[in-house]
């Protein structure tokens, strides 16, 4: 379904259905879906320059599913910034390529119904036993949203703030739980290495 | 790596501006990830990602430059990398230094590569983590053992860093080694960071990032050095073992079967008085490969000797082998204790006797005799050079104990400069 | 060249040299007196040869 951009009145397409926002490619507007089509929130700003080889439209595999990322947060705390991609899985799954201090991690909103600790109860060490893993906090950050690009699965208003506890695995297994406002949302998956991702249509890098 | 240059121009796409404090150019490559540069020229740290570039921190001004300058690209374990961070860290309690250069690659991450005393490692990031118990590690199935324990200072920086890096920083760190590998950990106060080092010869490092200055000597040994494995040592043992059956059996198969054969003997007396003539034997014939011949003399000589002239005669070249022979024996009764010296039998061996037809002619010799003896002479032939088999075995057992002492003094030398050494390769006090 | 596969090498040698020897009668350490020259007289050692 095409809609029109209340702002400048480009032609808005969403490529996953569990979309709800998208910046408008032409006037950069964060426009958000909803019942009575989209509304404009506001002018996203240009993301500052990063050296990232993934792009809106990259493609890959990963667990014997194909994904095209379609959009990405780029999320700062105090020590620094990385990006979470929005991976949109063929089998209709909700993923996150995150990009951090040269690691990449791939996980999936966990819609299990374990509900996880509150963020009192979470500190670095602290273990979490979830889904027979057993997960111990790597650390916990008060992140915001610098800006985004592409459609995502949530309303990535700029300025949207939250606190990311990670918690990882001896096995190479990662988990993030995502408090923010009254929400709280729990991503699961692993570690990965950019050659085991099958990727194509990749960001040109001067260079490289 | 499809769009990856090797000699590209470093960096064409990096970001430059001036240092706040002195204007020298500095270079951000690793955009997006870099959070401060350390300028070369006067030690400020610069915030790299607000626009204001602010100094962060100073360093002290006197600074070693890197061996592999900052922007040196080379292609390392199958992919291209860019040198663009080097730091100095020293431990706190033995003030030992290290210098380490952090690699960039924007797909695959950072890695580092370090050099102390002269030995590289290439370290790459541990997501898996480690789990400590007592003086092992464990990470994904392996095992380490405690080798270092200490704190980490920052001593110097230049370039850029992906954490805001000062001179003077602390971390407390953990070395487990098992060569070649070292799993370390560094701790802060809030969090843990895990690696996995690799020990890697300075010729590969000085290949890849085309270093042209001599690469420093390495001393001693470093602690994930790779020596002579313990699995490489079982194997020569187990080598070792084979090749004792192996010896065996050729030696079975190359020694005579029959073991030694009489093929001439003479027996006879030597009287009082009576002239003594040469003896020539019947011609004996030898069969088959060289061999040993023994020639066995036994003459009842009591306090006294008797000796042999002996030539033996190869029958076809007409040419003598001429070798002497004899027995002495003497005893008595002194002090109220019986002695004796030398002995009634005596052999004497020839080796490497070609087959033929032989004879022995054989004069013997004696004092003036006052009671006759009896003598035998035997010529025995072959019989198995067990001598050979176990020089054989002594020449094998060499190599494995030569191994043996070379990795004991190696692993004492690895250990010396650990407060966690195995009793076994501690320094004698 | 590893130092085990130089063992494997020398240990070939040892058992070559055994068999060298133990085909052609020759005793290579002790057990033996003198080695047989079929050119005449004593190779090695032995007694006094006037």
């Amino acid at each position: 379904m095409t809609y029109s951009c209340p702002a400048c009145g480009g032609d808005i397409s969403f490529k996953s259905s569990i979309s709800v926002s998208t910046v408008c490619p032409y006037c950069q507007s964060l426009l958000l879906k909803n019942d009575q089509g989209l509304e404009e929130l506001g002018k996203m700003a240009k993301l500052p320059e990063d050296l990232t080889p993934f792009q809106v439209g990259t493609r890959g595999q990963y667990g014997g599913a194909k994904f095209e990322i379609l959009g990405r947060m780029r999320i700062g705390w105090s020590d620094g910034m990385w990006n979470e991609w929005f991976a949109s899985f063929s089998d209709g799954r909700e993923g996150w390529l995150a990009e951090a201090q040269g690691a990449l991690m791939m996980s999936f909103r966990d819609t299990s119904e374990a509900s996880p600790p509150s963020l009192s109860k979470l500190f670095p060490g602290a273990a979490w036993n979830h889904d027979k893993k057993l997960y111990k906090v790597d650390d916990i950050k008060k992140a915001k949203c610098i800006g985004s690009e592409g459609e995502l699965p949530v309303a990535a208003a700029q300025g949207r703030e939250s606190t990311s506890v990670d918690l990882s695995t001896m096995n190479g297994d990662f988990a993030t739980i995502e408090f923010a406002g009254n929400q709280t949302r729990v991503f699961t998956g692993r570690y990965v290495e950019f050659d085991q991702l099958g990727l194509t249509n990749l960001r040109e890098l001067d260079g490289w | 790596m499809a769009g990856e240059q090797t000699a590209g121009p470093a960096g064409s796409k990096a970001k430059v501006f001036n240092c706040t404090n002195c204007g020298a150019p500095l270079r951000v490559q690793a955009l997006g990830q870099t959070l401060v540069v350390a300028c070369a020229s006067c030690a400020s740290v610069i915030d790299a990602q607000d626009e204001r570039h602010q100094v962060l921190s100073k360093g002290a001004r006197l600074q070693a430059m890197p061996l592999i300058p900052i922007g040196t690209r080379g292609q390392f374990r199958g992919h291209l990398w860019e040198v663009i961070g080097y730091m100095v860290r020293y431990d706190k309690a033995s003030d030992y230094d290290w210098r380490e250069y952090l690699l960039f690659n924007p797909r695959q991450g950072f890695r580092w590569l370090t050099e102390a005393d002269g030995h590289w490692s290439y370290v790459v990031p541990v997501h898996t983590k480690g789990q400590v118990l007592g003086d092992t590690a464990t990470s994904l199935n392996q095992s380490y053992k405690l080798f270092h324990k200490g704190t980490a200072i920052v001593s110097q920086v230049i370039g850029e860093f992906y954490w805001r890096v000062k001179t003077g920083d602390a971390v407390q760190v953990q070395d487990f080694i098992r060569p070649p590998e070292v799993l370390s950990v560094e701790k802060t106060t809030d969090e843990q960071t895990w690696s996995l080092s690799t020990y890697v010869e300075p010729s590969e490092i000085a290949t890849a990032f085309k270093v042209t200055q001599t690469m420093p000597w390495r001393k001693g040994v470093a602690p994930n050095q790779p020596g002579y494995t313990p699995e490489a040592h079982m194997r020569l043992w187990g080598y070792a073992g084979l090749f004792f059956f192996a010896l065996l059996i050729i030696h079975l198969m190359t020694s005579p079967i029959r073991g030694t054969k009489a093929v001439y003997q003479y027996t006879n007396f030597l009287m009082p008085g009576e002239a003594i003539v040469p003896i020539v034997s019947e011609p004996f014939t030898l069969v088959g490969s060289p061999r040993v011949l023994s020639v066995r003399m036994e003459a009842d000589v009591d306090n006294s000797w008797l000796a042999a002239e002996l030539t033996l005669f190869d029958t076809k070249t007409g040419k003598g082998f001429e070798f002497e022979h004899g027995v002495e024996y003497y005893r008595g009764y002194e002090g109220g204790e019986h002695w004796s010296e030398g002995s009634q039998v005596r052999e004497f061996s020839i080796s490497s006797v070609p087959a033929g037809t032989y004879t022995l002619t054989m004069l013997p010799k004696t004092d003036t005799l006052t009671k006759p003896i009896s003598y035998t002479i035997t010529v025995k032939s072959g019989g198995v050079i067990w001598s050979n088999f176990f020089l054989g075995l002594l020449l094998l057992a060499v190599p494995p104990l030569v191994a043996m002492w070379r990795r004991h003094r190696q692993e004492k030398k690895r250990w010396s400069q650990s407060d966690f050494a195995p009793a076994v390769y501690q320094e004698d006090e | 060249m590893t130092f085990n596969k130089l063992f494997l090498i020398f240990g070939l040698g040892v058992c070559g040299f055994v068999a060298y020897a133990n085909l052609n009668g020759w005793a290579v350490v002790g057990g033996s007196d003198t080695r047989y020259n079929r050119a005449g007289g004593p190779v090695v050692r032995g007694f006094y040869h006037k």
